[in-house]
């Protein structure tokens, strides 16, 4: 391997790091916000009118820690693939579900860091998420990379 | 990028989609138990007919019982917000109300403050089921810096009919 091929996977592997901390971050305070208070998160997803009213509690129940379990195994680095592919999964299903919301011009609030007083949804959250989608595809697809070359545990 | 794509063989990828059903799984767990504990926790099935969710929206604002406010009528105290638009309003006024939609505020936030200093009690009709409008009328004065205010829930019907206190679906369990 040459030196310009080494430094190049040093870097690409220092942005798998720094990729799988920010994202287990981002979903294990998304998730936490939302477990302190599931009936403004119910409420948010009840919003967004996308689910029959009978899963709408299931759902706040459960989507706040499939998001705290998640980003708590990405930056303990434990089940890294799992995790980012679940990771990865929620955040095409939020995607799809801002594009319809936006589709659909509901005035609604994101409910995405907060179960309440988070801002409308506009076209920069879809950005957003697209961002951390990107970084999610990264992660499933590279994390035995993430530590210079170093395998994880897959 | 360099190298090949890692993860793509089918026991790699089986053992991905294993570690994922297995935090999925151990998720739904811990949500269930925490669920059950929780003194915030909520009811697997909710109550998300319209009337729920509109007590949930007006669950921090001061709602005004129907008979406050035949009493506040009869003495002369009430003045009644109809947060409808106008269109709407023009078409089956409540006798007596102002037409005050939320863009409204800004003009109208000193006559309000006028009116309360002078012993009148503010009443924000319900323009339906679900008080969309009422709620962001509220909230709107609210963030003006006012709340001497109510909210009447059955200024819907333009009559202050008695309340039937619908119970609010994200509520935590008793």
């Amino acid at each position: 391997m040459n030196r310009a091929r080494r430094v190049r996977e040093k870097w690409f592997a220092a942005a798998l790091l720094v990729f799988r901390l920010f994202l287990g971050g981002v979903f294990l305070y998304s998730g936490a916000t939302k477990i302190i208070d599931p009936g403004g998160f119910a409420l948010s997803v009840y919003h967004y009118q996308l689910l029959p009213d009978v899963l709408v509690n299931p759902m706040a129940i459960i989507l706040p820690w499939v998001e705290v379990v998640c980003g708590a195994a990405l930056i303990l680095r434990w089940w890294v693939g799992g995790a980012s592919l679940v990771v990865t999964g929620l955040l095409l299903v939020f995607l799809t579900a801002l594009v319809i919301t936006l589709v659909r011009g509901l005035d609604i609030s994101c409910g995405c860091f907060s179960a309440t007083g988070e801002g409308k949804i506009s076209w920069w959250y879809l950005l957003r998420d697209f961002s951390l989608f990107a970084m999610g595809v990264l992660i499933l697809l590279f994390h035995d990379r993430d530590t210079g070359g170093q395998p994880a545990q897959a | 990028m360099t190298g090949r794509v890692p993860g793509l063989n089918m026991g790699k990828m089986k053992k991905i989609a294993s570690q994922a059903a297995l935090l999925i799984l151990g998720s739904v767990l811990a949500a269930t138990a925490f669920n059950a504990v929780s003194p915030s926790g909520l009811p697997w099935l909710g109550d998300w007919s319209p009337e729920a969710v509109a007590g949930l929206y007006l669950e921090d604002l001061n709602e005004i019982a129907a008979d406050e406010v035949l009493v506040l009528e009869r003495e002369g105290l009430l003045v009644f917000l109809d947060p409808r638009d106008p269109v709407f309003y023009s078409v089956d006024p409540l006798p007596g109300s102002i037409n005050v939609t939320p863009r409204d505020v800004p003009a109208m936030i000193d006559e309000l403050r006028i009116l309360a200093g002078a012993g009148m009690k503010i009443v924000i009709l319900c323009d339906g089921v679900r008080c969309t409008r009422g709620v962001e009328l509220a909230r709107v004065l609210e963030n003006s810096g006012f709340r001497d205010f109510g909210i009447f829930r059955n200024g819907g019907t333009g009559r202050p009919e008695k309340t039937d206190g619908a119970s609010a679906p994200g509520k935590a369990k008793a």
